[in-house]
């Protein structure tokens, strides 16, 4: 693939906030059709960073192409072109959704029938109401709408299901699924796990202002080397102590041992258990997941920020 | 090579008027969906100058003032001019043209007329004035008996109709300009919540330039002060039978130039402040004061002295005075030649920062 497929270039970016940084050299290329992830605690600078590649905000240094073209010389020609959701906004409460819908059509020049977008991101039931009375995820939903108004070829999704239940936010997967299956190359940040591990072809996990891994979330999972998780139900209780010194937690008549080596370690117990003339009812072992890994990520790289 | 340049070009105009058009229509329905904001300054701005218009009627006189036509070398003439300027609330206005004597004695700007030849003396006077013209009178009489030593000529006394300059003539034109300080300030608050509100952080993703949105913007500011004032002119002719009396083009000049100034100053306050709290007290500290120190509804030279001169520090002062002067008493706007280069001055200044400083969002 030549360089010039690249969607997003990012490269040796850096950014201050009075004097403090916030972005220290960040590097990442995007591929055209990608969805990516960014992942990372409360301040890490996930916003920071959507915002800067929207061109929202100044860079200190480095540079950000999208699309091929300098964010800094053609914001605008780029701006026509991506979709972007941002994490604190307000639309303008006083009107409809509809009328919201129209300012947006308008200001894009899209030509297409209003309703067809209003039916497709299901708004016509609450087309005509006020959006400041809209719930947390119709409001997400109108953004969601809103930010795909002139088709983009890039969607910045900037913790698009935040807050929202369980159902709700299904539902915007569903749809974000969707838009990823149509070809949008998709940005967003996220604090599920989740959601990345649903969405997500690539996770960026991000560490105060720096980049700690960006892989796939299935490379992520394998290359970390985290215990995988021994679940034994028995028929009698058991205690800690009888484990012999295993990274377990005994409760009642479950077991949960972390292992690193789980045909070492099951050897192990069943011989414990056939000593004390335990009968084993159900084995499960779980993989790591994207939970874990950030975890690990998290204590591996306390020393490094 | 050239023509594809020129069909880009107007294809991209094109297209940045209908980005302006949405804006228009963006603040038009924000404005008419704020009903609370509409009344407080429609309606109540409105009622009040109804209120005021009925029940001060009549009790407004200033200064009296006397027009005198013709005469010149004459002895009577120049006795009178002596005797008047002495009198501390007479102004004596001259005329050479008899036209223009007449014209602004029919629309009330002269208190009386007098009408001076070698043979007679002609006072003009509305019935409702009897009293004036009684004063005047006499002290024609007089001052004839001075001049001529024993036989004055009789002085004539012409019964005409003039229109009734009353109280409503003279806030009328103040309260324009007064609305259209309101309506341009509080655009500027219904920007700076919109701002803060992250709704313009929203506009700025747009492929929307800073000019089109301000273009936008200000345009529907300037519809809505137009169409204020279209609203305020029709009750003000319909309930106190008032009209311009002044040039209308100067009057359109004055009031199309006060809505730019404020509705500048509005973006301008609007990027000043970082919350709302902060643009509405600067609001209040504002506009209150002009109410009473520019000489909307009470004379500036009522006023003490040292108000006065504070009122010349706020722009009101300047627009109301200009205003009223031109659409009463039908005075050129080239007399205000000094006024009007500090508006082109200041609104310049004003146009300058408020685009400069204007931002989408809180800096970042
Ligand atoms: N306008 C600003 N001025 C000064 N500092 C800022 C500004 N915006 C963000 N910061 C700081 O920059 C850091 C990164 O903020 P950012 O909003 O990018 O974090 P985030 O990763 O998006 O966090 P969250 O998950 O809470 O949304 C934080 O420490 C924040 O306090
Ligand atoms: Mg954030």
């Amino acid at each position: 693939m030549s360089a010039n497929s690249y969607i997003i270039e990012i490269v040796g970016l850096n950014k201050f906030y009075d004097g403090l940084p916030v972005l220290k050299n960040i590097n990442f290329k995007i591929k055209s059709g990608e969805t990516v992830g960014i992942l990372g605690a409360n301040g890490a600078g996930k916003s920071t960073l959507l915002e800067s590649i929207e061109g929202l905000r100044k860079i200190d240094n480095g540079n950000i192409k999208v699309l091929g073209l300098d964010i800094k010389k053609h914001q605008k020609k780029i701006q026509k072109n991506i979709g972007i959701q941002l994490q604190k906004t307000s639309l303008f409460e006083e009107l409809t959704v509809e009328d919201n819908v129209k300012i947006f059509y308008g200001l894009y020049g899209v030509k297409k029938n209003i309703i067809d977008i209003i039916n497709e991101f299901d708004l016509e039931k609450i087309k005509n109401s006020k959006v400041g009375r809209l719930s947390g995820g119709q409001f997400q939903r109108l953004n969601l709408c809103l930010s795909m108004i002139n088709n983009p070829k890039i969607l910045f999704l900037d913790e698009p299901t935040t807050g929202l239940d369980p159902k709700v936010r299904k539902e915007l997967w569903d749809k974000i699924r969707e838009l990823k299956n149509a070809g949008h190359t998709i940005l967003l940040t996220t604090h599920y796990m989740e959601e990345a591990e649903e969405l997500c072809d690539r996770i960026i996990f991000m560490r105060q202002g720096k980049i700690v891994a960006d892989d796939t979330p299935k490379n992520l999972t394998k290359t970390i080397n985290i215990p995988k998780e021994l679940v034994i139900e028995v028929d009698k209780p058991i205690t800690r102590e009888e484990m012999h010194g295993l990274d377990s937690i005994a409760n009642g008549t479950q077991i949960r041992i972390k292992s690193s080596n789980i045909m070492k370690d099951l050897m192990f117990v069943f011989e414990i258990f056939k000593n004390k003339d335990i009968q084993v009812i159900d084995v499960k072992i779980t993989d790591a997941n994207l939970e874990d890994v950030y975890m690990e990520i998290y204590n591996a790289t306390t020393s490094i920020c | 090579m050239c023509t594809w340049k020129f069909i880009m070009q107007q294809l991209q105009f094109a297209n940045s008027m209908t980005k302006v058009f949405h804006i228009f229509k963006l603040f038009s329905k924000i404005f008419i969906k704020d009903r609370f904001n509409l009344f407080m300054i429609f309606f109540f701005n409105a009622f009040i100058m109804v209120i005021f218009g009925i029940s001060m009627e009549n009790r407004y006189e200033n200064d009296v003032n006397i027009g005198i036509y013709g005469g010149i070398n004459n002895k009577v003439y120049k006795q009178i001019v002596t005797d008047f300027e002495s009198q501390k609330n007479v102004k004596l206005k001259i005329y050479g043209d008899n036209e223009k004597f007449k014209n602004d004695l029919e629309n009330g700007n002269l208190t009386l007329g007098l009408s001076i030849s070698d043979k007679k003396l002609s006072l003009f006077a509305d019935n409702e004035r009897a009293l004036w013209s009684k004063f005047l009178q006499s002290t024609v009489e007089v001052a004839a008996l001075k001049a001529y030593g024993v036989s004055p000529p009789v002085v004539h006394i012409v019964s005409i109709e003039t229109r009734n300059k009353s109280y409503f003539d003279f806030f009328f034109p103040g309260i324009l300009i007064f609305s259209i300080m309101q309506v341009g300030l509080s655009g500027g608050i219904m920007l700076l919540v919109q701002r803060t509100k992250g709704s313009l952080k929203r506009l700025k993703i747009t492929p929307l330039r800073k000019w089109e949105f301000l273009l936008g913007y200000v345009s529907c500011y300037l519809c809505i002060m137009i169409i204020q004032v279209l609203g305020y002119y029709g009750i003000a002719n319909l309930i106190f039978e008032y009209s311009f009396y002044g040039s209308l083009t100067n009057v359109i000049t004055l009031l199309i130039g006060s809505s730019v100034l404020f509705i500048l100053l509005g973006i301008l306050l609007c990027n000043a402040c970082n919350t709302v709290e902060n643009g509405n007290n600067f609001n209040r500290f504002f506009v209150f004061p002009a109410s009473f120190i520019c000489g909307v509804f009470i004379p500036l030279s009522s006023l003490p002295e040292i108000v006065q001169k504070i009122a010349w520090f706020h722009p009101l002062t300047y627009l109301v005075e200009v205003t009223r002067k031109v659409a009463n008493y039908n005075e050129a706007l080239l007399n205000f030649q000094q006024y009007i280069l500090g508006y082109i001055i200041m609104t310049s200044i004003i146009a300058y920062f408020s685009i400069k400083t204007f931002k989408w969002k809180e800096n970042s």
